[in-house]
């Protein structure tokens, strides 16, 4: 199997899981309330994430290339097998931005079967990379509307990248003519502060050698 | 069951809430197994500043369970975060004791109406508790107490709790039915290394393959990296972004 050596990612949030200003704080407040499907005060999380992704839709061309009425988003498994009623994180993210507009469908194609260390609390020589997904996903008989020719892969934190990297061959494989594309909610700053949480970014992951670097 | 005792409450003040007065909205997966109604007798503004921590784990715990129980409070008292326990015999008694002794901030989830003590040897220690920081039940007073109380307590910890850490369990401890709840909720799950190497129980590969994360003194900070910085301002409802 061979990995893509530059794939391209869309965020929109960022937070620093061990900053220690009171905004990299509240970034870490922000993720958990992603990751948990949760609320600020009588507003929740991901959906008001997802009208700003469709409020900023015009202003940045890398939003637009993500979503749109043509596009199909796929949400990625977490680390671990899911039963049925569990939280899944992706999924509700992609229901927000199908609210929103921002997508024709929403497929539920991919599944973990095995897990995989936690890429944020892994120990470096520990962390999931490419392959590792790659052995630990199934895509499961996909029934879309119409064959896509845009699919959006939607993960919740992007860290390193290397679950997109694993994951985008398998799709690849389902859709061999769809053109695949990359949107985290949240980016990980691991070392120093944010100064904003509100940073919609376009970046690269590049994976050689066996290697990861996202940047930025 | 050991017989429970009535507590004298006249001077303790208790209330009644729903989950979503002291929490916030809920969403549909959390709404699924919340009570309708939780009764409180403390200061219910400890749920609005810090992370909550649960520990948990066995009635009959280990020596070594126990001061793994006191040492993590202690960590957790470090940095502000408030821990969250059953008030049951062993591994709770002892995160809230340490939590106590180190002075920060504790939530008791009863198994019992807020009028009861069980175990009895805890009456002190729940007063206390519910006269200086949060005790929360969501069985009315005059509720028999059942067995099957414990387990539909433990669901109501795991809805409490940022993350849930067990210290200790068998293969039919009441805590496995909080880690089974805090995996569906999507709440980090961690288990005491000690735990998992434990070749008599079962039950932590089964909670790692679905989620669940290895606590040891190496990965301590995933969990504190894994929470919230909970402020008033979550509640008061100023999104920033």
């Amino acid at each position: 199997m061979s990995f893509p050596s530059n794939l391209a990612f869309v965020s929109l949030l960022q937070y620093a899981p061990r900053g220690t200003t009171p905004l990299s704080q509240t970034s870490r407040t922000v993720t958990y309330k992603v990751k948990s499907d949760g609320f600020i005060g009588s507003t929740r999380v991901i959906a008001h994430a997802a009208r700003r992704v469709a409020e900023h839709l015009g202003a940045y061309a890398f939003l637009q290339e993500c979503f749109g009425p043509d596009v199909t988003l796929v949400p990625l498994p977490r680390s671990s097998p899911r039963r049925a009623g569990f939280l899944w994180p992706a999924e509700r993210i992609c229901a927000g931005l199908f609210a929103e507009g921002l997508g024709r469908e929403i497929l539920r194609c991919v599944a973990r079967t095995q897990p995989v260390p936690h890429a944020s609390s892994a120990a470096p020589g520990q962390r999931p990379n490419p392959p590792d997904h790659y052995a630990s996903i199934t895509v499961r008989a996909p029934r879309p509307r119409a064959h896509p020719n845009r699919i959006t892969l939607v993960d919740d934190v992007i860290t390193r990248g290397s679950s997109f990297v694993g994951m985008v061959p398998r799709i690849q494989e389902a859709f061999p003519n769809a053109i695949v594309r990359c949107f985290a909610l949240v980016r990980t700053i691991s070392t120093g502060d944010v100064d904003a949480i509100f940073a919609p970014t376009a970046g690269t992951i590049t994976h050689r050698d066996g290697l990861l670097m996202r940047q930025p | 069951m050991k017989e429970a005792i009535v507590l004298p409450l006249t001077s303790i003040p208790c209330r009644a809430f729903t989950p979503v007065d002291l929490l916030g909205p809920l969403n549909d997966v959390e709404q699924q197994h919340a009570p309708a109604t939780l009764f409180v007798a403390g200061d219910p503004q400890i749920l609005h500043h810090g992370a909550r921590v649960a520990i948990v784990g066995s009635r009959k715990a280990s020596s070594q369970g126990l001061a793994r129980a006191r040492k993590l409070a202690t960590r957790l008292c470090e940095r502000a975060m408030v821990v969250v326990s059953g008030l049951a015999e062993g591994i709770d008694t002892a995160a809230h004791q340490a939590i106590l002794a180190a002075g920060g901030r504790t939530i008791a989830v009863l198994g019992t109406p807020l009028d009861q003590v069980y175990p009895k040897a805890n009456t002190a220690l729940q007063h206390q508790i519910m006269r200086d920081h949060l005790c929360i039940s969501q069985f009315p007073a005059g509720t028999p107490i059942h067995r099957r109380n414990f387990p539909m307590r433990n669901r109501t910890m795991a809805l409490l709790a940022d993350a849930t850490v067990i210290i200790e369990a068998t293969d039919t401890s009441g805590s496995l039915v909080q880690g089974w709840e805090a995996l569906r909720l999507g709440r980090g799950l961690f288990i005491a290394k000690s735990v998992v190497e434990d070749a008599t129980v079962s039950w932590p590969t089964k909670m790692l393959h679905y989620g669940g994360q290895i606590l040891s003194d190496e990965t301590l900070d995933s969990l504190f990296d894994s929470l919230p910085h909970r402020t008033e301002a979550d509640v008061r409802g100023v999104i920033p972004f």
